[in-house]
């Protein structure tokens, strides 16, 4: 999250950006991105694509590791668990996903 | 001019990896600079590494110990653990060592010492590599480094 930015910032831009899930059961709203990072292991490194949801931290779990999430992406469902749940302390948590099994 | 015993080893490696059925889907590549691109899951990179002749007579054929490296990268499907996706191929890459003596006649011994790295991702637990280090014996002609 950029500098400055808060939970009230996240929720306009979700009102035009945000994509609708069904995490742990419950559905949930937030801002999907999916950047590709260079994982350093071994000599020369993995290309990988790192999914990420950034929602309001409130209703959430405290324990959502490995918790099913699942995304309407450009008009397609896509599964993923999560692999870290990351609350940033500004009411706002990242999920790191992963592609589920 | 001929390529170095060396070369002659690096290229005979890549054909072992290659032949049919290929390993790693037959991403094998001599030296590479860029990561292991999405899309593929599992690759080989051969480089050599070190080359010390042996002491000995100068005249005649001369004795070599070449340190190559194999770097083996797998991708293991979701719900995988990256460690078997390894296992598997590596394994294979193994079994296929001994046949470089056969393909590259001035190599005495293929795998006169074997040590493997693993090198799992720290962030990721289906992203491994594994780096598989051997000593080739192998001679070269007389004041040359091509193959005697």
């Amino acid at each position: 999250m950029a500098a400055g930015e808060t939970a009230a910032d996240l929720a306009a831009l979700m009102e035009f950006e945000g994509v609708d899930g069904v995490l742990a059961g419950k559905p949930v709203r937030g801002l999907f991105d999916e950047p590709v990072t260079v994982d350093p292991a071994g000599a020369y490194g993995f290309a990988a694509a790192q999914p990420q949801l950034r929602l309001p931290s409130a209703g959430l779990p405290d324990l959502l590791v490995d918790a099913a999430l699942e995304l309407q992406l450009q008009g397609r469902l896509r599964r993923f668990i999560v692999r870290e749940s990351l609350p940033d302390g500004t009411g706002l948590t990242l999920l790191k996903l992963g592609d589920a099994p | 001019m001929s390529a170095t015993g060396f070369v002659d080893i690096t290229k005979a490696l890549k054909q072992l990896l290659t032949q049919a059925p290929a390993l790693a889907g037959g991403n094998v590549e001599r030296g590479r600079f860029r990561p292991l691109q999405q899309g593929q899951a599992a690759a080989i990179v051969i480089a050599p590494a070190m080359a010390a002749r042996q002491p000995g007579a100068t005249s005649g054929p001369q004795h070599w110990i070449t340190t190559v490296v194999l770097e083996l990268q797998v991708r293991a499907a979701a719900g995988e653990a990256g460690e078997d996706a390894m296992d598997a191929l590596l394994a294979h890459v193994y079994a296929r060592l001994p046949q470089l003596a056969a393909l590259v006649p001035s190599v005495s011994d293929p795998l006169a010492d074997v040590r493997i790295e693993w090198e799992p991702s720290e962030a990721d637990t289906s992203l491994l590599a594994a780096r598989l280090v051997f000593n080739v014996q192998h001679r070269t002609a007389e004041a040359a480094l091509v193959a005697g």
